[in-house]
């Protein structure tokens, strides 16, 4: 029995998906109370690093099942987390052929996802009329403080993450 | 031709639009009832975020009160002032039930449209991408929390249940720009006029209610109530506060602006309202 892999790989991810939701709870007058919205997308970070530093395919069973589930919960609308995580994580996956894998890089990819997530999510409202903010406006108000919290949660898990998914590959035997 | 069809990938990604289409197409349907799978999903994670947020919570709660001691000395001061108002008040407010009540004796009236049960919940969590807003309340349906109740805060009503799982229910706050969020309100001012409240300003925070009569005339600061006659709130529950009014593009009806009572960005003790009144119980999203 690999605990790394069957106990605190998934209890990793639940945390991260609770810390979500309870952040944005806790901090919803300074995330989205000023004008300016800070939205947070930790799941995103923690895809990327895990596609990079562990392997696609569990990866991309955590993703299937965290869209899922953050979509019942959160937000109500089945569908489009659902399909966006399991993209960020095939994405990444080709991304890192060819890139290596250093800070800077990997903090350039979660930045890429980050803006593909949030372009796609606000296209997706603007078509259902769930939404009649401008682009620019949503540049404004919303894309680059998202990317600045992101990275900020991307700078302070890197390296711990990191080293703990690569024991867990070890101990995968992989 | 062949060729096409034998090609894995192609076949896998139709295959999953086709699955996303209907389930987005599934869940704008509208249905207040969540299907079983849902409903077990919400509650696993419903109880799991409850383990999490609550001692979160408390230790926020700490820090608050720590904040507010500092000036607690001046507040004590303006609330001594408003005490002796407030003894005045109470009596006033006492006879005058006293007398309403007798009077709806006389008239064998049993309830109205404002009587409601409160059910006390606390928010557990928000939804982290800010478009629709909606939060996760600790009470479902075991406590008796059933879709389209109205859901307030001590300062104002703040939106109503869409979803509830056993111990877990999401709701809808008003600032969720949803066509389907209509509620019948009133301005209470110099003269009652009646309107719908639909929409919100993003980037003013400001409400919209709609359809209010042209020839009326509105003043800045006039409150606006529920008007119960949706057939799911109850009536009288404050709303907002008016903060400009406008001729709408046709000319044939005004947009009042509101600015919420109650902070929706601030939540964390909430109060379910169950009508007492069985009102219109058929599946309509309008309220």
């Amino acid at each position: 029995m690999n605990i790394r892999k069957f106990v605190v790989m998934p209890l990793i991810a639940i945390a991260v998906f609770i810390l979500e939701g309870v952040s944005s709870l806790m901090f919803s007058q300074s995330f989205f109370g000023e004008q300016r919205f800070f939205i947070p997308h930790f799941l995103i970070v923690m895809l990327v690093l895990m596609a990079t530093f562990y392997g696609r395919n569990p990866t991309l069973i955590y993703a299937f099942i965290l869209g899922m589930v953050f979509d019942i919960y959160y937000t109500g609308i089945l569908g489009i987390y659902f399909a966006i995580f399991p993209l960020v994580v095939y994405l990444t996956d080709k991304f890192m052929k060819v890139l290596q894998n250093s800070l800077i890089l990997v903090g350039l990819v979660v930045v890429f996802n980050v803006i593909l997530t949030e372009c796609l999510v606000y296209s997706f409202y603007l078509l259902i009329g769930g939404t009649d903010m401008l682009f620019s406006t949503f540049v404004d108000q919303r894309l680059w403080t998202t990317i600045l919290l992101n990275l900020a949660f991307f700078l302070v898990v890197f390296f711990p993450f990191r080293s703990f998914l690569l024991e867990l590959k070890r101990s995968d035997g992989r | 031709m062949p060729q096409f069809f034998l090609n894995k990938r192609l076949i896998i990604l139709l295959v999953s639009i086709i699955v996303l289409v209907a389930l987005v197409g599934y869940s704008l349907s509208g249905k207040s009832k969540a299907s079983w799978p849902e409903q077990f999903v919400k509650d696993v994670a419903g109880f799991g975020e409850n383990i999490v947020s609550k001692p979160v919570g408390f230790i926020a709660g700490f820090f608050d009160g720590a904040q507010d001691l500092k000036n607690t000395y001046t507040e004590n001061e303006h609330l001594k002032e408003r005490l002796e108002e407030l003894a005045q008040l109470e009596s006033k407010v006492a006879d005058l039930s006293k007398e309403n009540a007798e009077l709806k004796k006389s008239l064998d009236i049993e309830a109205d449209l404002s009587d409601y049960d409160p059910i006390n919940a606390t928010v557990i969590s928000r939804n982290p991408d800010n478009w629709n807003t909606q939060v996760q309340i600790d009470k479902g349906s075991v406590d008796g929390v059933k879709p389209n109740m109205a859901v307030r805060t001590p300062e104002g009503m703040i939106g109503k249940v869409t979803k509830t799982g056993a111990k877990s229910s999401t709701v809808k706050l008003l600032s969720s720009t949803d066509d389907r969020n209509r509620i019948s309100a009133i301005v209470q001012g110099k003269s009652v006029a009646y309107g719908i409240i639909n929409g919100y300003d993003a980037e003013q925070r400001l409400l919209e209610m709609k359809q209010l009569p042209v020839d009326q005339k509105f003043t800045k600061g006039e409150k606006v109530v529920t008007s119960g006659l949706g057939g799911i709130f109850p009536s009288d529950i404050f709303i907002g506060t008016i903060e400009k009014v406008e001729t709408d593009k046709m000319g044939l009806s005004q947009t009042a602006f509101l600015k919420p009572g109650a902070d929706l960005y601030d939540l964390n003790h909430v109060i379910v309202l169950k009508r007492t009144l069985e009102g219109d119980t058929s599946e309509g999203s309008g309220s």
